[in-house]
């Protein structure tokens, strides 16, 4: 019975117990942080596909322009200057036609270079995650 | 004497688990979409070069040597590069090359390339695009 209380018994007993710990908190880490990148890597494919999506699809469902069907990538419709651009997702995205000079959006945003009458425009698509 | 050798194993055990613990910590393998985001971006400053016939005509003139044309691309691409983030742009052809915003290049790159007709000839043009990773 006295061995059960002896020092060596209790200082292993202890250290045992540091390390369940150490390794549950170990897991545990790891695990928020990959739950925690792993969204906001979703939130980023969201904005690039959509800025892509818009890109190269002719308007209104995108901002290219277009002639019997056919789109020509990288070169913008007049009209989707002033468009909005509702595309279905899991989480809040937003794609808008803006100037060089323009500010950034909410959320995640990426930008694809295009031009709009001969001028360098940007697609801007900013991306959240709904709450 | 037991009780010692068990001592020493989880000693042995907890200096594992912190260096696992250390590991988990310092290890950030996030998962993401940059590199293809800014490979999308090179080939969008091909297209832009391409598609226009101000910045075609000014592609075309600079291959051919002249320096007017190339000054006229670094500005250009400068004012796009501003509104896209920090990016240092490297454009060539027929052995000819542009540098835009290549102040504190990043160590990643990623390069596209178009087959260009300057009316007379086809040539390949080339855009690397380097980042911070």
């Amino acid at each position: 019975m006295k061995g059960i209380f002896s020092t060596d018994v209790s200082i292993a007993f202890f250290l045992a117990m540091l390390t369940l710990a150490t390794c549950l908190s170990a897991f545990w880490l790891s695990a928020s942080n990959y739950s925690s990148s792993y969204k906001a890597a979703l939130t980023e494919k969201t904005a690039v596909e959509a800025a892509d999506f818009v890109l190269k699809n002719c308007f209104p469902e995108g901002a290219a322009k277009c002639s019997d069907s056919l789109a020509y990538s990288h070169v913008l419709d007049e009209r989707a200057q002033t468009a909005s651009f509702t595309l279905h997702s899991n989480r809040s995205v937003s794609v808008k036609v803006v100037g060089l000079k323009a500010a950034r959006g909410n959320g995640f945003c990426v930008r694809r270079p295009a031009l709009l009458d001969g001028e360098e425009v940007f697609v801007e698509a900013c991306a959240e995650e709904l709450r | 004497m037991k009780a010692i050798v068990f001592s020493v194993e989880a000693m042995l055990s907890l200096t594992i688990a912190v260096s696992l613990l250390g590991f988990a910590a310092l290890h950030n393998a996030q998962p993401t979409y940059a590199p293809l985001y800014e490979y999308m971006v090179a080939q969008d400053l091909l297209e832009i070069g391409l598609k226009s016939g101000e910045n075609s005509a000014a592609i075309a003139e600079w291959a051919a040597g002249s320096d007017s044309a190339d000054a006229f691309l670094e500005r250009k691409y400068a004012k796009v590069l501003a509104g896209l983030g920090n990016y240092c742009l490297e454009l060539e052809a027929k052995g000819k090359r542009i540098e835009t915003n290549c102040g504190g290049r990043g160590k990643q790159s990623v390069s596209a390339t178009r087959l260009f007709f300057d009316g007379k000839n086809f040539f390949e043009l080339k855009a690397t695009v380097y980042f911070s990773g």
